[in-house]
């Protein structure tokens, strides 16, 4: 089976005063997985319910397939939908959830033992919601979601209910699952690490609008707004100029994202940019240093700002509180603002 | 829209049904007009309608007294139990809530012979009945004062007055009790609530109170009767409207 | 698969050892538990089972209960509690639902819902002057109708018979059904509407597959509650009948009150016990059904 293109189209929705969406304008390619990303209250879940039925949206339209599907009730959308938690029937057994939609569609039953096999739960079919995990029971839902053959698939912060263990393991599962199934796919999420490792493009949102939509190493490494940069991984907040197309931080000269028309600003440098190196006729010293596996992390004070950066483990005996250091900036585009 | 025509509608024919009666004691008690008068005077009442002042009176010491004996046998009991019988928490919490399947009527039937003992022993003053009344409040004071013990975590806080070198008299009366408050306090006016509406073993075991008084009443003076039931029932409002707004802070207190 | 059913918190392995001086604590609570509960009601059930003044064990007080008057009497009261429980359980889920579709902090369900708490308590002799006052013969709503050229009572008084008696008990049992089935209401989660909905679901698939047979178990359980609630209710049947004994708890009064005709004293025990049996079968019934509402609903 394959996706369908999915186009939301100058989506608005007010509460009063306050804009839930703001013009939202998203494209999903057919069987495309996008995630949105973003604060809470910052509309992604408001575009996904709009889209699955369950809100009217103040202005816009809803394409699937290419068919205007705004005026359609949620229930002949053909939408499958995984909410955050709870949303198994706690009357029915597994196989009973699945079976749901099927019933419903009169289709064959068959399909539900399928659907369970596929989100590694053979053998569960008999147990009730109360009996099952956590991430059991999203499992269940996923099976019961995409039980329907359903146009595009919903899912809303599934994961943010899980222990990070299970959160992990059945992220992985998902995109397995969903590239086998090959359905058009809209992921809501506030964790940024789940995002970028789920989906084809992430759109970051903020207050009802999108800031960025791309491909995650483009939203992690050329972030296009102050806001994606500081929402999306950790970012440095260190003192520039702007200089045409470029902006000198630390006395390291770094091409510009976007255009700035120059002066004082605030760039925003990735602790993975910056190396970190023993010299002793530096002034910047090493602050604290933490081990976090293979990679560790130092903070370094360099004249009023402290900047933190991202090391090999193994330099760390090199770099003892108090060490006088010298920092070098990786020439990656930064963002300013 | 459905929907809400259906609420209105709902709300509106049960506000009628249930207003109607409130509304009809009123008029009824007001034909009358000495009645409500009356009430308010407190001499003139005990000296028309001694019985009815007498079981007033009764009620009240009844309401203070039960009150009073359920909350030293209860709240020690049910705190204990959970610090350290766990073992025999289920036999206390059974005896507690066993009243429920024993009607009123039926109490009255086994305890008449327990009666007749504490005829003989403290005489027949109305106050006796305080045995049988906090009996009668166990389950829903029990219940009230669980929950309030279940918000809690009384192991750790014991432990942690303990550990800080407190007794167990301490641990129960200056840790536990202060964070139980509402429970306790919410107990006490269901106590009180059930006890000023109690008819059936006051009338049964030929002792007075309140709502004896009122029945004995309303064979010769139904006006009386009704607005005395009506400034029963006002005050029972009253009280339990205080007792879920008392909750109310509390709940809010806790979720900040 | 690395996940597992969550299971229960590990208890610490050291428990309080049982020492003579921790029950001691306990032993006013027993003690008063024994004399005023224990004891009545052991003499309840050893008395059904004594025969008048002598000391032997006899099965004639309970055989009594099947006396065609006694049944009768039984018949009544289970008619009584079971229409009032119906019609209370049907009516306050009514209300409740209205409840639950309005603002879970609004200011009309807070009123409502403690309202009901007073009102679910109200019953006894209150209860009954509350309807002499408003239908009973010269009552406010009696005279209006009467003045409108209608008489409610043109066919017989029927208020100090079953038909007031189960009017009147619904005044506290509609309160009492708001309050045991309104936390079952709210434990119906909007995802499952959501869910019903997003699979193809009408509103009618959604009330027969989905929140039909969640509540059914709250629904009959707080039916059942409603019933052992209005089959051991006294004090309103005595003070609003004056003639006959229609109804057990009435009959046991008769019993308790004219102990001077021989052989009542333990027929009263015996149909005491009958009660405590009823409600001891419902109210099993009903923690029955309230154990799968809080799996469920909890």
């Amino acid at each position: 089976m394959t996706g369908v293109a999915v186009h939301l189209d100058g989506l608005r929705r007010t509460f009063g005063t306050v804009h839930a969406l703001d013009d939202l304008d998203l494209s999903i390619a057919p069987g495309e997985l996008i995630a949105l990303l973003g604060p809470s209250g910052c509309g992604k879940t408001t575009a996904l319910r709009i889209l699955a039925g369950l809100e009217e949206a103040t202005a816009g339209r809803v394409l699937v397939g290419g068919k205007d599907i705004t005026a359609l009730p949620a229930s002949k959308r053909d939408m499958g939908m995984v909410f955050q938690a709870y949303s198994l029937f706690p009357h029915l057994n597994a196989r009973q959830n699945v079976e749901f939609g099927l019933r419903l569609r009169k289709r064959s039953l068959q399909r539900a033992v399928e659907m369970l096999e596929l989100v590694g739960l053979s053998g569960f079919e008999d147990r009730y919601p109360n009996q099952l995990s956590g991430g059991q029971q999203q499992r269940v839902a996923l099976a019961r979601a995409l039980a329907i053959e359903p146009q595009v698939l919903l899912l809303d912060e599934p994961l943010s209910a899980l222990d990070a263990k299970v959160r992990v393991q059945l992220r992985d599962e998902i995109r397995r699952i969903q590239t086998e199934v090959g359905t058009t796919t809209l992921f809501v999420t506030h964790d940024q690490e789940e995002a970028l490792a789920i989906a084809d493009r992430v759109g970051v949102m903020r207050s009802g609008r999108l800031e960025q939509l791309a491909a995650p190493a483009e939203v992690y490494l050329r972030p296009a707004t102050p806001f994606v940069a500081d929402f999306v991984g950790i970012s440095n907040r260190l003192p520039g100029t702007v200089d045409g197309e470029t902006v000198e931080v630390l006395g390291t000269r770094l091409p510009l994202v976007g255009a700035h028309s120059g002066g004082p600003v605030t760039a925003l440098v990735r602790p993975e940019a910056i190396t970190v190196t023993p010299d002793a006729d530096s002034t910047a010293k090493v602050v604290t240093s933490s081990f976090l596996g293979s990679l560790s992390r130092v903070t370094v004070t360099v004249g009023d700002h402290l900047v933190v950066a991202q090391v090999p483990s193994g330099d760390l005996p090199e770099l003892a509180q108090g060490a006088p250091v010298r920092l070098t900036i990786a020439p990656l585009a930064v963002v300013v603002e | 829209m459905a929907r809400v025509a259906f609420r209105w509608t709902v709300l509106t024919v049960m506000g009628v049904f249930f207003l109607l009666p409130l509304v009809a004691m009123a008029e009824f008690s007001t034909r009358d007009p000495e009645t409500w008068p009356l009430l308010l005077d407190w001499p003139r009442l005990s000296a028309d309608y001694p019985a009815l002042a007498e079981g007033i009176l009764a009620s009240l010491a009844q309401a203070a007294l039960t009150t009073v004996l359920m909350l030293v046998l209860l709240v020690p009991t049910a705190i204990w139990v959970r610090l350290r019988l766990p073992k025999v928490r289920p036999l206390v919490e059974f005896l507690c809530l066993l009243p429920l399947t024993i009607p009123a009527i039926v109490l009255v039937v086994g305890l008449a012979p327990v009666y007749a003992w504490v005829n003989y022993f403290v005489g027949g003053s109305s106050i006796t009945l305080v045995f049988a009344y906090t009996i009668l409040v166990l389950p829903y004071a029990y219940r009230a004062i669980d929950t309030g013990l279940s918000a809690i975590d009384v192991k750790t806080l014991a432990e942690a007055a303990r550990s800080l070198g407190s007794g167990w008299f301490t641990v129960i009366v200056r840790v536990v009790l202060p964070n139980i408050r509402s429970a306790v306090l919410s107990a006490a006016f269901l106590t009180v609530a059930l006890v000023l509406g109690e008819f059936t073993i006051a009338s049964l075991l030929h002792r007075t109170n309140l709502q004896v008084a009122i029945d004995y009443l309303g064979k010769s003076s139904a006006t009386v009767s009704v607005a005395v039931s009506l400034a029963a029932l006002l005050f029972a409002f009253v009280l339990l409207i205080v007792l879920s707004l008392a909750g109310s802070v509390s709940a809010k207190g806790k979720k900040s | 698969m690395a996940e597992t059913a969550t299971t229960a918190p590990q208890r610490a392995a050291t428990r309080p050892r049982l020492r003579g001086g921790a029950l001691l604590g306990t032993v006013p609570f027993f003690a008063f538990v024994t004399i005023f509960l224990v004891v009545p009601t052991l003499t309840v059930i050893i008395g059904a089972f004594t025969g008048d003044g002598g000391r032997g064990f006899t099965l004639e007080n309970v055989r009594a209960l099947g006396d065609d008057y006694i049944l009768a009497a039984f018949g009544r009261s289970i008619t009584l509690s079971a229409s009032s429980a119906v019609i209370g359980a049907i009516l306050g889920a009514l209300l409740a639902y209205a409840l639950v579709t309005g603002k879970p902090d609004g200011l009309l369900r807070r009123a409502v819902t403690a309202a009901a708490g007073v009102l679910a308590q109200f019953g006894g002799v209150t209860l009954a002057f509350a309807f002499l006052a408003t239908i009973g013969l010269s009552g406010f709503v009696t005279q209006w109708l009467q003045e409108h050229g209608l008489d409610p009572y043109a066919n017989g008084v029927w208020l100090f018979e079953l038909p007031g008696l189960t009017l009147v008990y619904t005044y506290f049992q509609i309160p009492l059904m708001v309050i045991v089935f309104l936390p079952a209401l709210d434990g119906i989660r909007p995802q499952w509407r959501e869910a019903a909905t997003s699979l193809g679901g009408s509103t009618w698939h959604y009330w027969t597959r989905v929140a039909g047979p969640l509540l059914a178990p709250a629904f009959l359980g707080s039916a059942l509650l409603l019933f052992a609630n209005a089959f051991s209710a006294y004090a309103t049947a005595a003070a609003l009948v004056s003639q006959g004994s229609p109804i057990v708890p009435l009959q046991i009064r008769g019993a308790l009150t004219s102990e001077v005709v021989l052989g009542q004293a333990n027929l009263g025990k015996a149909m005491a016990l009958g009660m405590v049996i009823v409600v001891a079968v419902v109210m099993a019934l009903y923690s029955l059904l309230q154990k799968r509402t809080a799996k469920w609903l909890g």
